[in-house]
């Protein structure tokens, strides 16, 4: 048998998101890494696509909209009855708008602080609960972004949003730690994906290529980003928490 | 989708931060001192909210007056 440090064998890990990009690939990869799925987002047609995608049985579906944030920790407690209880928690799902300061709403603020932080919030509170989550053990992945750490135009909210995460990550990671959770983000920049093709729609061929000229190694792909996800799922991080997995290509540190 | 165009040029006075009635539809974008690449995301974004589509800006850039900019509009598919 081959030697594996990242084996998730045994493990069953929830999904948000995992309709398509950086969700979806997470659950193809940590399938093939032994886990088992419970993948969710709000389209079904979709989420069947993933399920058909991943490797191994018992595997599963479970559509939900996060923006019903209040009831997230119920979901969570009723999908650990029919599925098991989980030993890690993935938060893909978000949203990501750009809107300037001079026409940003209340509404689209709260949307975003709704979908992108409230709801991470309570899932970590639905995923520590007795009988949801296998005792003394877990590992909860915040889907962040380099957005909350650096400044662009046009995305307060969503930066924002993204920060508050990062935030959450560090007081949870101690929060946490003396029930043996351990949390953690990545903080992504640009990957391809179905996310960067709606926006490259509102750029230009010279936006684009101005975007993708500050990656020194060039944009990443959700397989990229997937690999940090795992790593920080698998025992391979056991003695990591409360940090922030930049995946940027070097965009931060040019 | 079809636009009413008092609610159009109402949208633009206030992307522009012009009095209510500043902005008519045979203006030309090129004279208006604040249609930037800032207000053009800003057009772009209110669009989006308010009309739930998602305009391209190389459409937008071919846009010559104010009127343009609404029948790019009504020339649209609604993403919403």
């Amino acid at each position: 048998m081959t030697f594996n440090p990242m084996d998730l064998s045994g493990r069953h890990i929830l999904v948000t998101g995992a309709s398509s990009g950086i969700g979806r690939q997470t659950s193809i990869l940590i399938s093939k890494l032994g886990a088992k799925v419970t993948i969710s987002g709000r389209n079904q047609e979709q989420l069947d696509n993933t399920i058909a995608l991943l490797e191994g049985t018992g595997h599963r579906s479970a559509a939900f909209d996060l923006n019903n944030v209040s009831r997230i920790p119920t979901w969570i407690r009723e999908q650990a009855a029919i599925g098991g209880m989980f030993h890690g928690a993935v938060h893909v799902a978000g949203l990501r708008q750009t809107i300037p300061l001079r026409v940003l709403e209340l509404d689209s603020i709260d949307e975003m602080m709704r979908v992108n932080f409230s709801s991470g919030v309570m899932l970590a509170r639905g995923f520590r609960q007795k009988g949801c989550r296998a005792p003394g053990e877990g590992s909860l992945v915040f889907l962040g972004s380099i957005a909350g750490l650096v400044g662009d135009v046009g995305i307060t909210a969503y930066a924002a949003s993204k920060a508050a995460l990062l935030g959450l990550t560090r007081s949870l990671a101690v929060e946490l730690a003396a029930e043996g959770i351990r949390v953690n983000a990545v903080a992504p920049g640009i990957v391809a994906s179905e996310m960067w093709q709606r926006q490259k729609a509102g750029l230009t061929p010279e936006q684009v290529e101005n975007i993708q000229r500050k990656y020194p190694i060039g944009i990443g792909t959700v397989e990229d980003v997937a690999n940090g996800i795992a790593f920080l799922l698998a025992d391979t991080s056991r003695w990591i928490t409360g940090t922030t997995l930049v995946m940027d290509g070097g965009f931060t540190a040019s | 989708m079809t636009t009413n165009q008092p609610n159009f040029l109402a949208m633009m006075d206030e992307l522009l931060e012009q009095a209510p009635g500043t902005i008519n539809a045979e203006d030309r974008l090129a004279d208006l001192e604040d249609w930037d690449s800032l207000t053009l995301m800003s057009f772009m974004a209110k669009v989006n909210t308010s009309y739930g589509l998602i305009l391209s800006p190389q459409r937008i850039a071919q846009c010559k007056t104010v009127n343009d900019l609404e029948e790019l509009l009504n020339a649209s598919p609604s993403q919403a």
